[in-house]
């Protein structure tokens, strides 16, 4: 239509309007040319009206079948399709469904596939005619086919070399085959005989049969047999370690009943240990005992030990180790008993012998120090006086002997010292110092430290802040060596100190206080920084003129802190300073459970 | 009537510090004397009825803890004085002394703080210059 039109206006137009309209206008008395710009000027116009025109109804098309396609593409039915088109579309999207189905069908169909094809016995299916119509990976390899595909399609005839073998028939007639050996031939015509289950399907076209040779069921057993032999191996194998521990080791349930024993437990205990409760079969008891490590296992489900003196002098020392499951449970408990007598003996010998040394290291060391010290009083006191008038020679050898006078007597307080923290830390380390827990008021301890040391600070140029929390909740604690941890730290920093300020601090935290002590000395160099807390190990040299420690303070803060079940660490910058820090756990974040344990002491012994 | 003081040391050196410690005491009068173990300190405690004893722990034959006890139990010393020189470290029984005064001074002991003590106890002003 719009090219009729195009045609229409784009030749006859200019025809007529040169050979009709033109002449009219001229004949009527218009210059030739007026007339010709005139009539052009007026084509113009028609044919920029015309162009308009077509393609404002063709934009209208365009917009009209993309709207189709749009709709088609979503799948929803077309409500104005163009004549013609219905049909096509309704056949279309019939094999696009058919299509989809299909791919379904393939997917599952090969995922069964995959399925069958993973298990490690033979699976065929023969349809109503014997056929088979699918079969797994095993079986075309245990009958040397390439794959299943190979397989399928061949008839009993093939399958078998008979038409209709008897046990087929069993299965036709009687809906099932149990294990019978079955003849399969492979693809290179020997044979292979399958113990062969089956049954008649489910809709009854045909039959599903799962084999499985000899040899493999024979391999399974022998497997399993040989899995058997070694587990009985390794059972036997904790069982002979287990008996042949020379301490005697049960295991017991949460309610204290012996689940195992080992031949030293049986054969200390008696034979009929198992079953019986623990407090009874050991220790003779109606209850359990008061300090059984077990139950602070149960509890805490941490190993612990206890010591208890038992017959006589003999002392055992029990240890309780929790059993957990997989699922982090507590499933029983380990006891290991021990005999320790011997080696509290030597113990309580050397206890004996460092209270013996240090007594008898104090005596002399006394005698020493006190007449030193008469002397110099001395001297100061009935001999500087008349030497006045003496020649310069004895007054100067006597300054002498005053300063070196001076120069023992801080000796010999640093050797006094020196034992007291070389019995202070052989006590902490045979566990027998018992520490006095209480709720303690952790800034009065630090401000008493402080207080302690100021001594050792006037008249130098140095400053000691305590920053403390002005409310702060109580520690769970030994005050006493506590004060002691707090004024070694801060003696320390004193000690290393020339100038400037040393801050101690105390620092609130969920579970802990943080008391650290800040001094702005030399720091301690990196490599030395993993050693500190080793005994005799004094980083770099104290300020000079300030009294000399024993290179036992750090370890002996070390201990005692650990025994409050806390930690200590320093951090440190070369040329900066160094900060120490120790925490102490809050009373109200300890296990009440906890708490009475603390309250009995670390190795406490009973019988 | 004229103080005394005993020393029950079995450590001769210990003893003659002592004695040069309380020195200036005697120059004030104050009678000293010494005992070398617990029994002897026992006799010479009760003959000399001292004001003051300085007592060592550990001893032979009676021991220091073991004097006091006898030292607190009898009547006519219950105004003694009894200051206890233990080295630290050493394990003190528990003293069911629930009469008599009684003290404790840990060795190394300082001259200076033993003749303060010294004086006080007695009563006796001295001027010490320190």
């Amino acid at each position: 239509m719009a090219l009729w039109v195009l045609l229409l206006v784009g030749v006859a137009a200019p025809a007529v309007a040169t050979y009709i309209v033109h002449p009219l206008l001229v004949s009527a008395g218009l210059p030739p040319d007026l007339s010709a710009a005139l009539l052009l000027a007026v084509g113009a116009v028609i044919c920029l009206v015309v162009v308009m025109a077509t393609r404002a109804r063709s934009r209208a098309r365009i917009a009209a079948a993309a709207k189709v396609w749009e709709e088609m593409a979503r799948g929803r039915p077309v409500q104005d399709l163009p004549e013609g088109f219905a049909p096509l579309w309704a056949q279309m999207r019939t094999v696009l469904a058919q299509l989809e189905v299909a791919g379904q069908a393939l997917d599952e169909r090969q995922s069964m596939q995959d399925v069958i094809d993973s298990m490690p016995d033979s699976l065929v299916v023969l349809d109503a005619n014997g056929v088979v119509e699918l079969c797994n990976r095993t079986f075309a390899q245990r009958t040397s086919y390439e794959s299943p595909a190979e397989v399928v399609g061949t008839g009993l005839e093939g399958l078998v070399g008979e038409a209709r073998p008897a046990w087929y028939a069993t299965v036709i007639d009687t809906g099932e085959l149990v294990a019978q050996d079955v003849r399969f031939r492979t693809k290179t015509g020997s044979a292979i005989t399958l113990k062969t289950s089956g049954q008649v399907r489910g809709d009854g076209t045909g039959v599903v049969l799962v084999a499985r040779d000899n040899l493999e069921v024979s391999r399974l057993t022998s497997e399993l047999q040989r899995a058997a032999e070694r587990l009985e191996d390794s059972e036997r194998f904790f069982q002979d370690l287990f008996d042949a521990m020379e301490d005697p080791i049960t295991v017991l349930s949460p309610q204290y009943e012996i689940l195992q024993a080992n031949r030293q437990a049986r054969l200390v205990f008696g034979k009929d240990l198992i079953g019986r409760r623990c407090y009874r079969a050991f220790r003779m008891r109606e209850e359990p005992c008061a300090d059984c490590p077990a139950r602070e296992t149960f509890l805490l489900h941490h190993s612990t030990s206890v010591e208890h003196r038992i017959f006589g002098n003999a002392i055992t020392r029990i240890s309780t180790y929790p059993l957990l499951g997989k699922d982090g449970q507590l499933h029983a408990v380990i006891n290991h008993k021990r005999d320790v007598t011997k080696e509290r003996q030597l113990e309580d010998l050397k206890a004996g012998f460092l209270a013996a040394v240090s007594h008898e290291l104090r005596t002399p060391l006394t005698s020493l120090m006190g007449f030193n010290k008469l002397n110099l009083r001395r001297l100061v006191r009935h001999v500087r006086p008349h030497l006045a008038e003496a020649p310069e020679e004895a007054r100067t050898a006597l300054q002498k002997v005053l300063s070196d006078m001076e120069v023992m007597a801080s000796e010999g307080e640093r050797l006094g010292r020196l034992v007291n923290d070389v019995l202070d830390l052989s006590k902490l380390e045979a566990g027998k110092l018992r520490l006095n827990f209480e709720t303690i008021d952790v800034p009065a301890i630090v401000a008493g430290a402080v207080q302690a040391t100021s001594t050792l600070y006037q008249g130098r140029h140095l400053l000691v802040v305590p920053d403390l929390p002005e409310v702060c909740p109580e520690g769970w604690g030994d005050r006493d060596r506590l004060s002691q941890v707090v004024v070694n730290l801060v003696s320390n920093a004193i000690k290393y100190t020339e100038r400037g300020e040393i801050r101690i601090a105390v620092s609130v935290g969920h579970e802990e206080l943080t008391v650290s002590v800040r001094d702005a000395g030399a720091g301690i160099p990196p490599d030395e920084v993993p050693r500190i807390f080793e005994r005799f190990r004094q980083a770099g040299d104290a300020q000079k003129g300030r009294p000399a420690g024993t290179g036992l303070g750090l370890p002996i803060c070390k201990e005692l802190v650990h025994l409050h079940r806390g930690r200590i660490w320093v951090e440190s910058t070369l040329g900066l300073g160094s900060t120490f820090s120790f925490t102490v756990r809050r009373a109200d974040a300890v296990d009440p459970a906890e708490r009475s344990l603390d309250l009995r002491g670390p190795s406490s012994l009973n019988g | 009537m004229q103080k005394r003081i005993l020393i029950v040391d079995d450590d001769a050196h210990i003893r003659l510090l002592l004695r040069r410690t309380l020195e200036e005491l005697e120059l004030e009068g104050v009678l000293i004397d010494v005992a070398e173990d617990g029994v002897e300190g026992l006799e010479k405690a009760r003959a000399l009825k001292p004001d003051l004893i300085f007592l060592d722990v550990m001893m032979p034959r009676m021991n220091g803890m073991d004097m006091c006890r006898a030292v607190r139990r009898d009547p006519e010393l219950v105004a003694t004085h009894v200051v206890i020189l233990t080295a630290r470290g050493q394990t003190m029984p528990p003293l069911d002394l629930a009469h008599g005064p009684h003290e404790f001074l840990t060795k190394p002991f300082d001259p200076d703080h033993i003749i303060a003590r010294a004086a006080e106890v007695l009563s006796i002003d001295l001027d010490l210059g320190f």
